[in-house]
């Protein structure tokens, strides 16, 4: 399927992967709605910007409204995503906030985006990637990653649900879904984890640069498989490899 | 083998189905239980286990809702003097999909989603301070599902991987179309399993989880609008011998097992399969997008 001419909508479009992400779908054809709650996703170079919060019922119907009336919707890239650490001993009123605080915009987010969208996704069929990270692949991963980021890791493992049930729901419409499991990227959100806001000299030298991930999602979305997580680990080739049996498509 | 006597519980979702199994299975060990559930018969199933001769206290309320959690908690602690055994059971399943309005959706994600992953969470965050506050390690089993596990060939290495009579039959992960959000808070409590065993673990605190496959119980007759037949009823596993396998699991105690998905796939024996020696092993470390 060409996406030449074709609508993409891309959550978290700012800065790093999603900003990598919105710009080369723009440069693939796509006219690309980019939205963010920062500011900085107006001058995201060829996309059309748009400040909206993916946690929001009401900034989210906007978003699919205005993409709608680019045109048809082919492709959306659930990227949006926040952090920020958990401790398993926090005060009970802490702990209820950060559910609100991670789940609203990494799972909830996802949810109401992705039921907004998929009506017109049915219509000519499409794509969807979920942005999720390598701990929830088993072969390099201990199922965490720092400590203290049980609501995060929560949030990535819970995506392993609706990647798998839209890739068996939405077959019938020829609606492509997969997840990428990012290992560590250079962007601001890997950068923000760091006291100075830069990476540390040895790990600068080798996390992935987020234009080639974009050249991987570019890939899933040609290779027209669906239901899978694809892994991209540091220091290793950036591909797709070859499709694993069934059983292994979401667990690797 | 620890014994489990004088112990103190709380089960939650506990008026029917597994969880009423497990909170009998405790009682019948001697371990005091607090119990709580949606539905009035809660306080039925805590007279029950009194006459077994333990303390029992219960709670109707839902598990999404933080002050119900704290309720429990603190009733538990302050009628039992110390929280030891925490069992997430608490769950609910109802059909949505991909293409659901939003007005349906939001509300499935708040009782779906809510009830198996934010219930789950909730519980754990408010038992977790106590735990470590009394020094004396703990006990969290969150309940999952068997859609996240591949049973057969399981993405954990299985000890018997050679000889394993399911070997051939492996399954994808999944309850399918109509369980995204089922699926999606099920698969979530990975987040929280690994995370709070790793953080907790300098405790002897362990966390470990149950993935169910269909089991008899209140929550499965409900897919079969409670009249399913012999046949499947013959075929399912049944909650007492789940509720046996969680009374061994508590009994290895703080150097058993730890931060593992414990698999009950239908068709299996329903007993504690031997622990994995890591969490992630996967024998020739295959990963997506290579081939196996």
């Amino acid at each position: 399927m060409s996406l030449s001419g074709k609508v993409a909508i891309v959550s978290g479009a700012a800065q790093g992967l999603g900003r990598a992400f919105a710009i080369r779908l723009a440069e693939e054809g796509c006219a690309v709605l980019g939205f963010d709650v920062k500011k900085e996703v107006l001058d995201v170079p060829g996309v059309t910007g748009m400040v909206a919060d993916v946690s929001k019922r009401e900034d989210v119907e906007s978003v699919v409204s205005k993409a709608s009336g680019m045109g048809g919707i082919a492709v959306l890239v659930n990227n949006a995503g926040t952090w920020r650490k958990t401790p398993v001993d926090s005060p009970w009123q802490q702990a209820i906030d950060d559910w609100g605080f991670i789940m609203d915009t990494n799972l909830k987010g996802v949810m109401m985006l992705s039921r907004a969208v998929i009506p017109f996704l049915q219509k000519g069929g499409g794509h969807i990637i979920n942005l999720s990270t390598y701990y929830v692949l088993p072969a390099k991963s201990d199922g965490t990653n720092q400590p203290d980021t049980d609501l995060y890791n929560a949030s990535k493992w819970a995506l392993n649900g609706f990647t798998d049930a839209w890739a068996e729901y939405l077959e019938k419409d020829n609606v492509k879904v997969n997840g990428m499991c990012m290992g560590a990227t250079d962007t601001p959100m890997l950068r923000g984890l760091f006291p100075t806001k830069q990476l540390p000299a040895e790990m600068a030298s080798v996390v992935m640069k987020a234009e080639d991930i974009a050249g991987q999602m570019m890939e899933i979305i040609a290779s027209g498989r669906t239901g899978e997580n694809f892994g991209a680990w540091v220091g290793e080739e950036i591909t797709i490899g070859v499709q694993p049996p069934l059983h292994k498509r979401i667990t690797g | 083998m620890v014994k489990l006597k004088g112990r103190n519980a709380i089960v939650t979702g506990a008026a029917v189905g597994l969880g009423s199994s497990y909170a009998k299975a405790l009682a019948q060990e001697g371990v005091n239980v607090a119990i709580c559930d949606l539905r009035e018969e809660i306080h039925e199933v805590a007279e029950s286990l009194r006459a077994l001769g333990v303390n029992a206290v219960s709670y109707q309320g839902d598990v999404s809702d933080p002050d119900h959690v704290r309720t429990v908690v603190d009733g538990a602690r302050e009628e039992f003097g110390s929280i030891d055994i925490l069992v997430n059971n608490a769950g609910v399943w109802g059909a949505s999909v991909a293409d659901d309005d939003l007005d349906k959706s939001i509300e499935d994600y708040e009782q779906i989603v809510g009830t198996n992953l934010k219930g789950e969470y909730l519980f754990g965050r408010a038992v977790i301070p106590i735990m470590i506050e009394q020094g004396k390690g703990g006990e969290i089993v969150n309940i999952a599902t068997d859609h996240m596990v591949t049973c057969g060939t399981p993405y954990f290495c299985c000890p018997n991987l050679e000889t394993c009579p399911w070997g051939d039959s492996p399954r994808p992960t999944g309850g399918g179309g109509s369980m995204d959000l089922y699926d999606a808070g099920k698969w979530g409590l990975n987040g929280l399993l690994y995370g709070w065993a790793k953080a907790l673990a300098p405790h002897n605190i362990r966390v470990n989880a149950f993935c169910m496959g269909a089991t008899d119980s209140h929550m499965l007759r409900g897919f079969h609008n409670f009249e399913p037949s012999d046949q499947e009823v013959v075929s399912w596993m049944r909650a007492e011998d789940n509720a046996q396998a969680m009374i061994d699991m508590l009994q290895e105690g703080p150097f058993g097992r730890n931060a593992q998905n414990v698999n009950f796939c239908m068709g299996r024996p329903v007993q504690l399969e031997p622990a994995h020696d890591h969490v992630y092993v996967v024998p020739e470390q295959v990963r997506v997008g290579e081939s196996s």
